[in-house]
């Protein structure tokens, strides 16, 4: 793929695909969801099977209110149920020939095992590049500047962005071990953009300022975006950030479509609408996922609805994707969505990530989510890195219950500890919990390294 | 700034970590010298290769990578370190694979605490770092070698076979039993006797037979 870059003193990497009317954008997301939809419905054999049973053709669809009412969902087990049953590795969604796949990448696995992800470099999607060109290029990025990438390989050639935006990828692995040459490097070749370090990096590099003497303020100074990804920075990671004066950027998955980025309004993290219908569900609704539903839905979601919603469940589906597009795609994560004009200027819609479906525990009546207990487990000193699991063997419970890590605390005084965890969390959700303390280490080892599993069945 | 593909690393004899800036050029030619070692080993259009290494040693593995996408190798990636396992186990469980390149002793061992490590065994060309290939050969599996030798990639292309740098970019020497590394063609960051992490023997000044003498992973806290 050939990128042609805008003028340097542009704010926008592509003003009339960013900045574009609702309606027009709206426009456009049909013409594409037509085309998707006609794709992936000739190919693709999950979807079909679940259009055919419920007794939708592509042709029979005229506007996305149609697709939102008519067409039913899929999750990850609607495609790990089909990867089981079939023996297929793709879940029923590839639409291509696997023989001519360039690669095979893979999610994190953090919710469960890998899923794999068939790719085709250079010509997966149809449009013009949007994901990582917009946002780092909305983040100041450069030809000529340095971008270091704190990453995995997982993921495949994660630098390519980098050269193709003219600037020059300098590579770490994500490991609390780099965290000292990252400093050190940083220093010598003052990069523009830091992606991606997240809370828990945020909160190592304090350790290692500690023991080496350096000054992440000074040796971070070049960076004028650092994305933190993962999960949501906790109070003590944005303390961090602002002591050293580094500008953190949010960064998220949108339903393994695709990902989102803070722009420099820092009002939520843009979802590029010309690449991905989104939607939000009301997750207690009686929605219709493949294929343990009876009844089709007979209200939209809220696409095309109120421009604002809260706690709903993100749907997605790709606009662009060729080699194996999803369509309504039920991500199990709960956000906000906004979709007013940014003061940035972009018209695309923005999302809060507030937790995951699955991480939602009732207890005696009342709604529990880790975002609701981050901060007072972060403000215990001992705890202060924040890492912390909620127990949930199942969505209502009795009592709320936290594995706690904790550090530089000996075993006498473990019980006091334990009380005074209790007291800052039942302070900020209005329940007394029964906390478990496990080291930090324990916890971290419970991995990928930049997000351990929040919530557990035991 | 045109002419710089990236800034890697490379970790030198002491455990310092290196930044490694390289060329567009350099790389090219890393490229050809890649493409000639899929050849040797039979790797091509229709093949599918897992690629096993960091971010950070990029700059020695991308060559091999481009080399095995323009030839048309299906690719898939995981991460050198044990945490890496799982992924490890459903890409070879799932998908099945021609190759392997980069198995590093930490992955091995957590692939049979995942009781997965058959998964590997099964994949008919295994090509691993000095501790793995210690590792497998102990498990009865004789594989090719792999070595970064400081900035240097080195491949072997038979089993048990040493592995090899580019005669034409790399000179392979011995002080004691460190092996160093000077590049001979023109580079960005040109290094010159480089002692090594690498101990073993060097045959005809571009191979060499490594030691595992420790971890493959380095995990360096130090810059230069």
């Amino acid at each position: 793929m050939t990128v042609t870059l805008p003028p340097v003193g542009q704010r926008y990497f592509d003003p009339v695909r960013e900045t574009m009317p609702r309606d027009e954008l709206a426009a456009l997301q049909w013409d594409l969801l037509a085309e998707t939809i006609a794709f992936a419905y000739e190919r693709a054999p999950l979807v079909r099977r679940i259009w055919d049973d419920a007794g939708v053709r592509p042709g029979d669809l005229h506007d996305i209110a149609d697709f939102t009412a008519r067409v039913p969902c899929c999750d990850k087990d609607t495609l790990r149920r089909w990867r089981t049953e079939r023996g297929d590795p793709f879940g029923g969604l590839l639409a291509t020939d696997p023989a001519g796949l360039t690669a095979v990448t893979s999610t994190s696995g953090t919710t469960g095992e890998p899923t794999l992800v068939p790719e085709l470099w250079g010509r997966g999607s149809v449009g013009p590049p949007a994901i990582m060109y917009r946002d780092f290029w909305e983040m100041g990025v450069r030809p000529g500047d340095h971008v270091s990438l704190f990453l995995f390989t997982f993921r495949g050639p994660v630098f390519a962005f980098v050269q193709q935006l003219g600037a020059v990828p300098v590579l770490f692995d994500h490991d609390v071990a780099e965290i000292e040459r990252l400093l050190r490097t940083s220093a010598e070749l003052r990069p523009t953009a830091l992606y991606n370090f997240g809370g828990p990096m945020l909160r190592a590099t304090a350790e290692v300022a500690a023991t080496t003497g350096l000054d992440p303020a000074e040796m971070l100074g070049s960076y004028r975006a650092v994305v933190a990804a993962g999960e949501p920075l906790g109070r003590r990671a944005r303390a961090l950030a602002a002591d050293w004066g580094l500008p953190i950027f949010e960064h998220s998955s949108v339903g393994d479509v695709t990902g989102c980025f803070e722009c420099r309004e820092h009002a939520g993290m843009h979802v590029w609408e010309d690449t991905v219908l989104l939607e939000g569900l009301d997750p207690d609704g009686a929605w219709t996922t493949y294929p343990t539903g009876a009844t089709l839905p007979v209200e939209c979601g809220d696409t095309t609805g109120a421009p604002v919603a809260r706690r709903v469940e993100l749907v997605a589906t790709s606009l662009t994707n060729r080699v194996a597009p999803l369509v309504r795609f039920r991500s199990g994560d709960l956000v906000d969505i906004d979709r007013t004009r940014c003061a940035c200027g972009r018209t695309h819609a923005r999302i809060r990530t507030v937790g995951r479906r699955s991480d939602e525990v009732i207890v005696a009546g009342r709604s529990v989510l880790p975002v609701d207990v981050w901060e007072a487990v972060e403000s215990v000193p001992a705890c202060r890195l924040g890492l912390f699991q909620i127990v949930r063997p199942a969505r209502h419970a009795e009592v709320l219950r936290l594995r706690v890590g904790y550090r530089d605390t000996p075993p006498a005084r473990l019980g006091a500890l334990r009380d005074e965890v209790a007291a800052a969390v039942a302070e900020a959700v209005g329940l007394e919990p029964v906390v478990e303390l496990v080291s930090d280490l324990d916890l971290l080892r419970l991995g990928p390294p930049h997000k351990i599993p929040r919530v557990t069945s035991r | 700034m045109a002419g710089i593909w990236g800034v890697g690393r490379y970790v030198d004899g002491q455990g310092r970590s290196h930044a490694w800036p390289v060329g567009t050029e350099e790389l090219e030619r890393d490229r050809l010298v890649a493409d000639r070692w899929l050849e040797a080993v039979g790797l091509g259009r229709g093949d599918r290769c897992c690629v096993v290494s960091m971010l950070s040693e990029a700059a020695q593995t991308w060559p091999l990578v481009l080399a095995a996408l323009l030839r048309g190798v299906q690719l898939s990636f995981a991460d050198a370190t044990a945490a890496e396992a799982p992924r490890l186990q459903v890409l070879l469980g799932t998908l099945a694979h021609d190759a392997v390149v980069g198995v590093t002793d930490e992955l091995v061992g957590a692939l049979g605490t995942l009781g997965a490590l058959d998964h590997l065994l099964a994949v008919p060309l295994v090509v691993a770092r000095p501790a793995a290939f210690a590792g497998l050969g102990a498990a009865g599996r004789v594989v090719h070698r792999m070595a970064l030798v400081g900035p240097a990639l080195a491949l072997g292309d038979e089993p048990g076979g040493a592995a090899a740098c580019d005669a034409g970019e790399w000179a392979l020497d011995t002080e004691g039993e460190q092996v160093t590394v000077t590049s001979v063609a023109p580079r960005r960051h040109p290094v010159r006797h480089l002692a090594t992490a690498i101990r073993g023997r060097v045959v005809d000044g571009h191979r060499v037979v490594p030691e595992p003498t420790g971890p493959d992973l380095a995990r360096p806290g130090v810059v230069r």
